[in-house]
């Protein structure tokens, strides 16, 4: 079994933040972690979370 | 929109490079226009919205396939930075010192250096914040600002700021923002410690409710006001023999509470013999709970006192002086002492409850606004607003008997003129506060309830 590889997602559209995660959970590859409006939350977010990829608006 | 908040996602992008391990950072967004910045901002991938299923696929394999090749290349680097028994190396004026966590108070970038304030020393080091952190395995290290992270075992005092942020104290007396975003990490702590306070006072009720209400009276009266009452103690005696005390006439909350928790603690079959023991401890218990009162209150005057008197002698003003803190610590103990010496200690009783009970309606007035603000429907309120009814008008209607009957009655053994004035500022800062409230909702009651709710959650840390 592969590992998924885990992201992050930072928009201020809740829509576009919704429509991206739908499409990564399809690829059954990704595993979205958390996503975030604003800046200092991502951030803070990203160094706990660690994941490998970060979608930025 | 690349424009997030006043930042943009280039400025984001160029902040997670510092951030280990660093993620790859892909744009998705519906302008092109950056693309040529992004990329140098080390940009792993660059998609336009709207999106497309098969660009994300292949954008991922190209991920993998690149993360592939940088595992088989690069064998895990030795780094400097594991700790050695919870130390860690830094760089301070090209020598290598050994930093222990432990002595580590707090860390805070400034002028694009790192200020390391430890117990005996203040180092600055040529690292971002971010890198720092990383390094600081331990769980006690807590990020509570952009620029700051704190040892949460040297926190001495959290003190509320303006606009929902906070002060931090530390226990060497300086001082740390904790911005919003950061608040939400300390929110658990401070949900605890009021669950705790109410699983007490569900104890208090549980062992109120558990006593037979002859004896309940028998132990809350004085002996001549249970004569008149009529009522034959039930297991009084019984109870007193084991745990070898007086209880009748013992007015107050805290024997009750102890003779409650010891009826039903002596129920347990192994612990029949040992009321007196349960008995004492629950009373030792109290002790401590008022104890954290007193220390909280002294720490709440020092505040005051500096605050209010630092405006006529301007040193006092200084938080971080120890002189200025222990001079208002002074006063403030002082104060305490003068009370007890000019009363005793059941007049002071008297006036602990009374600003006890305001404190609670206080407690029950914000937490019927925050349950207005955050709540799909208003009728909510209500769980905080009915205990809130009751407990304000006992309140007042006794304090306001106390100031009557007894504080500004010379005939009475309790005549004191201080805690009569003191009650009514109690009573009339009670009053303030609200009449304050009910404005407040008002105003908060003409904003329909969704937008309310929207809007406190922008509004709320």
């Amino acid at each position: 079994m592969i590992k998924m590889l885990t992201a992050y997602i930072v928009d201020d559209e809740p829509l576009a933040r919704d429509e991206l995660k739908y499409l990564l959970h399809r690829t059954k590859k990704v595993k979205v972690l958390g996503d975030s409006d604003n800046m200092e939350e991502a951030i803070a977010d990203i160094i706990i979370l660690k994941p490998d990829l970060v979608f930025l608006d | 929109m690349i424009e997030l908040d006043e930042e943009s996602g280039l400025d984001l992008a160029k902040q997670l490079e510092n951030v280990d391990p660093t993620p790859a950072i892909i744009f998705a967004t519906a302008y092109d226009e950056y693309a040529l910045q992004a990329f140098e901002a080390n940009t792993f991938d660059y998609i336009l919205k709207p999106f497309d299923e098969k660009r994300i696929e292949k954008m991922l394999d190209k991920f993998m396939n690149l993360q592939k090749i940088v595992k088989e290349e690069m064998p895990p680097a030795n780094e400097l930075t594991t700790d050695y028994n919870g130390r860690f190396p830094i760089i301070v004026d090209e020598r290598i010192v050994l930093l222990s966590q432990d002595e580590i108070i707090y860390l805070e970038t400034s002028d694009g250096k790192v200020k390391i304030k430890t117990i005996n020393h203040e180092y600055k080091v040529d690292e971002t914040l971010v890198s720092l952190e990383k390094k600081l395995h331990s769980k006690k290290f807590l990020r509570v600002h952009r620029s700051f992270i704190v040892n949460m075992e040297y926190i001495a005092e959290i003190q509320p700021w303006f606009n929902s942020t906070y002060n931090l104290v530390m226990k060497d007396q300086s001082k740390v923002p904790v911005s919003r975003t950061y608040v939400k990490d300390a929110k658990p702590v401070a949900f605890g410690a009021m669950l705790v306070e109410c699983i007490v006072a569900v104890m208090a009720l549980v062992a109120a409710v558990s006593l037979e209400p002859a004896d309940y009276f028998a132990i809350n009266s004085s002996p001549e006001k249970y004569a008149e009452l009529g009522m034959e103690p039930v297991h009084l005696a019984h109870l007193e023999d084991e745990v070898n005390m007086d209880l009748e006439g013992r007015k107050g909350g805290a024997v009750t509470l102890a003779v409650g928790m010891t009826y039903i603690f002596k129920a347990v079959p192994i612990f029949e013999n040992l009321a007196a023991y349960f008995y004492q401890f629950v009373i030792l218990f109290e002790a401590v709970f008022i104890l954290t009162a007193i220390d909280a209150g002294t720490r709440t005057a020092r505040y005051l006192i500096q605050d209010f008197f630092g405006n006529f002698i301007k040193p006092l003003k200084r938080m971080d002086s120890i002189w200025a803190n222990i001079t208002a610590s002074a006063i403030a103990c002082f104060a305490w002492g003068y009370l007890l010496f000019s009363g005793d200690i059941s007049s002071v009783w008297a006036l602990f409850g009374v600003s006890n009970q305001l404190m609670a309606s206080i407690g029950l007035i914000i937490g019927a606004t925050v349950i207005l603000k955050i709540a799909d429907k208003r009728w909510y309120m209500l769980t905080c607003l009915i205990p809130l009814i009751y407990l304000y008008v006992t309140v007042n209607v006794a304090g306001f008997w106390m100031i009557k009957n007894v504080y500004l009655n010379s005939a009475n053994a309790g005549y004191n003129v201080i805690n009569g004035v003191l009650s009514v500022i109690m009573l009339v800062l009670g009053i303030v506060i609200m009449v304050s409230a009910i404005t407040k909702w008002a105003q908060l009651w003409k904003i329909p309830q969704p937008e309310l709710v929207k809007r406190s959650k922008s509004e709320v840390a």
